[in-house]
């Protein structure tokens, strides 16, 4: 497909919305919808956190403390020995440790290979599933294959129906509607989970319907351990909504085959960075991290002004999964996961805890490289683009054949450098202005442009946007100072000119390194226009309005540029089609220069 | 309004009814796209804002609202189309007078029609509701590759029948001078 085809151009939008006649709602249906509020209850539903729940907190809570303690007094110990051996309660322990470590030598470090030897003891090999055979009143399910890999249980099967209905056929269940359960699946008498919406059953040439389900097993089962299921089919649901009786009911066996599947808890770390659990099976791959501060995304002020308040996410968590071959493996593969959730803010240990999920090795790979980035490559480009110029983080290798995890490098090969999380909070990712100015991302998320500025300059400088069509001066948006400020939207006092609205703001935060004075124009001519902010025919100058200086001959060609800048893409080639190599900024240390560089391949 | 979410969640129905004027375009564009009657929509937008309102306690990832709004939307969507027993999808069932119209007309609803609701569906979620290509599969059941398809598809079909009608608008109005 074009790549074209995945741009949302505002033209193709405001076409489409016509031809679909959904531009705006009628005014029936805004009534409607008024109504159905109108209707609800004052207060919604809150779900109250259970009070076991609260328990295990505090109990946790307590640990960590003890925990705490536990280590800032064995660190008094190793400092100044006698005098925690002469504290009264715990002293009398680290007399008795202090005496132990005289008897005994030291124990030997953490023993990974010893570790990993156990996991590689030989399994036995699980024989190939037998098709089982349920006869129903409505129609024969035949169960081809079925497999666990300790998380998951996976049936392939074939359904004959005694009168033929036209598909599509599905176990589709309305989930606020128990009457409507079309399937259930228990595993040793609990029930499984069944992972996706609704399964459909397609039609096969010879009258048969075939079907995939995956359940996740209410809990993880052991290597050749065999499983006692249970499948209760009483019915389907037909794309008319009608339930088609199935009268399907039986049991049978399924023996656990782990031997493609690794599953570990971790305290492997590269950079900071520390792989707390690994479970890579044939369904998917599942790794969670702790990561620490590595700086945020708003400090790039490349964000429009209006997702600067949203744009908390930080940087450095990005994960990307890949084979030996550079097979970028989808992430959050449905139906075993939504989305990576990448929290906004730490968690209580001081560091974001992200779980990732991504689709499972292809047949016959058997490592996976787990690569950490500075930015999302999606940031950078939808299209999956990430140039060298995106800094690693961290990088690991889950390697299923010799079921290790360890620190790796093997994106020095391409070309990319590792930010040192000892100074990347610090780095100042700003691109260089443009006579004082910074030009962010022009905003569309309205129907017309919102074009910001960011500058340093905290004084009220007049300035004045000049819109340009095919050279020609189509409209000038002028600033105003705040007192001459002459309507008021969303909350803020505004200049409202005949073409546009300008405010000033000011901004002053931790993560945007400091204070920052933002200049706003919503130009609310552009909404029918047929110019858009990034078409040939369009230029737009910014110009002081007392002198008539041209600070910025073309401000979306500026964005570009400090855009390539900060990312390392290459808009400003793309867009104005000429080769201008992207200026990356240079972080001054990256942790391969600095002396404690993180470790060559384990 | 991730922070609307949140307030909604602890309780404040202003946040909850602001999150859905906030979303009411979005949803009105995805119902209009599988149901068509004005009189159906409503009745589908307002079935999803009544489920939302008492599911949304349970919606564990906020920046996830609109997706799971969506989804609800076109379960009430197709809970509705099977209500209306009998009712066979446009897809299946040729609209009368299609074929000869097909003929005569190059009417890009015409086109548009013909795509099919799920074509349609994916256009109008992808470029009129902003919702990623994973969000969409995630939310149709379906894999990523066949929603780039059907998008591509989609606005290969759009684009044809929307030229040739304005090459024809302006072959007609050479012909007036």
């Amino acid at each position: 497909m074009q790549r074209n085809d995945l741009k949302r151009d505002k033209r193709f939008r405001k076409h489409l919305a016509r031809e679909l006649q959904v531009e705006q709602p009628p005014e029936s249906y805004l009534k409607a919808v008024r109504a159905a509020l109108d209707d609800l209850p004052d207060e919604l539903p809150v779900k109250r956190r259970p009070f076991y729940q609260s328990a295990l907190r505090a109990c946790a809570a307590f640990a960590a403390f003890l925990l705490v303690a536990a280590v800032g007094v064995y660190g008094a110990y190793l400092a100044n020995p006698v005098f925690v051996e002469s504290l009264p309660g715990v002293g009398q322990i680290f007399q008795e440790l202090h005496r132990e470590d005289q008897e005994q030598p030291s124990p030997a470090p953490w023993d990974q290979e010893s570790h990993v030897n156990q996991e590689q003891e030989v399994l036995e090999e699980i024989p190939p599933f037998e098709p089982q055979t349920l006869v129903g009143g409505g129609g024969t399910l035949i169960v081809q294959d079925a497999w666990c890999d300790r998380l998951y249980l996976h049936m392939e099967a074939e359904l004959y129906l005694e009168d033929q209905e036209n598909p599509p056929l599905s176990t589709y269940a309305d989930p606020y509607d128990p009457s409507t359960d079309t399937l259930a699946v228990y595993v040793d008498g609990q029930q499984a989970e069944s992972l996706g919406e609704s399964a459909l059953f397609a039609q096969k040439e010879n009258g048969l319907y075939s079907v995939s389900w995956i359940f996740q097993l209410p809990e993880e089962r052991r290597h050749g351990e065999t499983l006692d299921v249970t499948l209760e089919m009483p019915c389907l649901t037909n794309y008319s909504g009608a339930n088609l009786t199935t009268d399907i009911y039986g049991g049978f066996p399924v023996t656990v085959d782990t031997s493609r599947s690794l599953i570990q808890d971790l305290e492997t770390e590269d950079n900071g960075i520390t792989l707390k659990r690994v479970e890579a099976t044939p369904s998917c791959i599942t790794i969670q991290a702790a990561v620490p501060e590595f700086g945020s995304l708003a400090s790039t002020m490349m964000l429009p002004y209006s997702q600067l308040d949203q744009a908390t996410q930080r940087l450095g968590y990005y994960g990307q999964l890949t084979t030996p071959d550079g097979e970028i493996l989808p992430e959050s593969p449905y139906p075993f996961s939504n989305f990576t959730s990448y929290p906004d803010v730490p968690a209580d240990d001081g560091l974001y805890h992200v779980t990732y999920t991504f689709q499972a090795l292809p047949e016959g790979v058997g490592q996976a490289i787990f690569t950490l980035y500075e930015y999302s490559p999606a940031t950078v480009s939808s299209n999956g683009e990430n140039p060298a110029s995106n800094r690693v983080t961290a990088e690991f290798t889950i390697d299923l054949g010799t079921r290790r995890v360890y620190a790796s490098q093997n994106y020095l090969a391409a070309g990319r450098k590792k930010l040192d999380y000892r100074i990347s909070a610090d780095i100042d990712r700003t691109p260089d202005p443009v006579n004082g100015y910074i030009c962010p991302m022009p905003d569309t998320s309205e129907n017309f442009t919102t074009w910001c500025l960011y500058t340093r300059d905290t004084e009220y400088r007049p300035v004045e946007l000049h819109r340009y069509e095919n050279e020609e001066l189509a409209a000038v948006y002028t600033s105003a100072p705040e007192e001459e400020y002459n309507a008021y939207a969303e909350g803020f006092s505004v200049y409202q000119g005949n073409q546009h609205l300008f405010r000033e703001a000011h901004l002053d935060s931790l993560d945007l390194g400091g204070t920052w004075n933002v200049l706003l124009f919503q130009l609310y001519d552009t909404e029918n226009s047929d110019f858009f902010y990034d078409s040939p025919a369009s230029r737009y100058e910014l110009v002081d309005g007392e002198t008539g200086e041209v600070l910025i001959q073309d401000v979306f060609r500026a964005f570009c540029q400090q855009y390539d800048q900060v990312f390392g893409t290459q808009l400003e080639g793309s867009h104005f089609g000429e080769d201008s190599a992207g200026d990356v900024s240079d972080v001054e240390q990256t942790t391969d220069e600095v002396s404690t560089a993180s470790p060559l391949p384990r | 309004m991730e922070r609307l979410v949140r307030k909604a969640q602890r309780g404040d129905k202003a946040a909850f009814v602001a999150l859905i004027e906030q979303n009411q375009l979005a949803l009105y564009r995805a119902a209009k796209a599988i149901l068509h009657r004005e009189e159906d929509v409503e009745d589908a937008v307002q079935e999803t804002v009544c489920k939302a309102f008492f599911k949304l306690s349970d919606l564990r990832q906020p920046k996830y609202f609109k997706t799971w709004l969506t989804r609800i939307l076109i379960n009430c969507c197709y809970d509705l189309l099977r209500q209306q027993k009998g009712l066979v999808p446009l897809e299946i069932l040729p609209e009368d007078g299609a074929e000869e119209e097909r003929e005569t007309s190059l009417d890009v609803q015409l086109v548009l029609d013909e795509l099919g609701e799920n074509d349609r569906l994916v256009l109008t979620l992808f470029y009129l509701n902003d919702i990623s290509v994973k969000d969409i599969a995630g939310m149709l059941s379906i894999s990523e590759g066949a929603v780039k398809q059907r998008l591509s598809h989609g606005r290969k079909k759009f684009r044809e029948a929307y030229e040739e009608r304005e090459q024809g608008k302006v072959v007609a109005r050479h012909a007036k001078k």
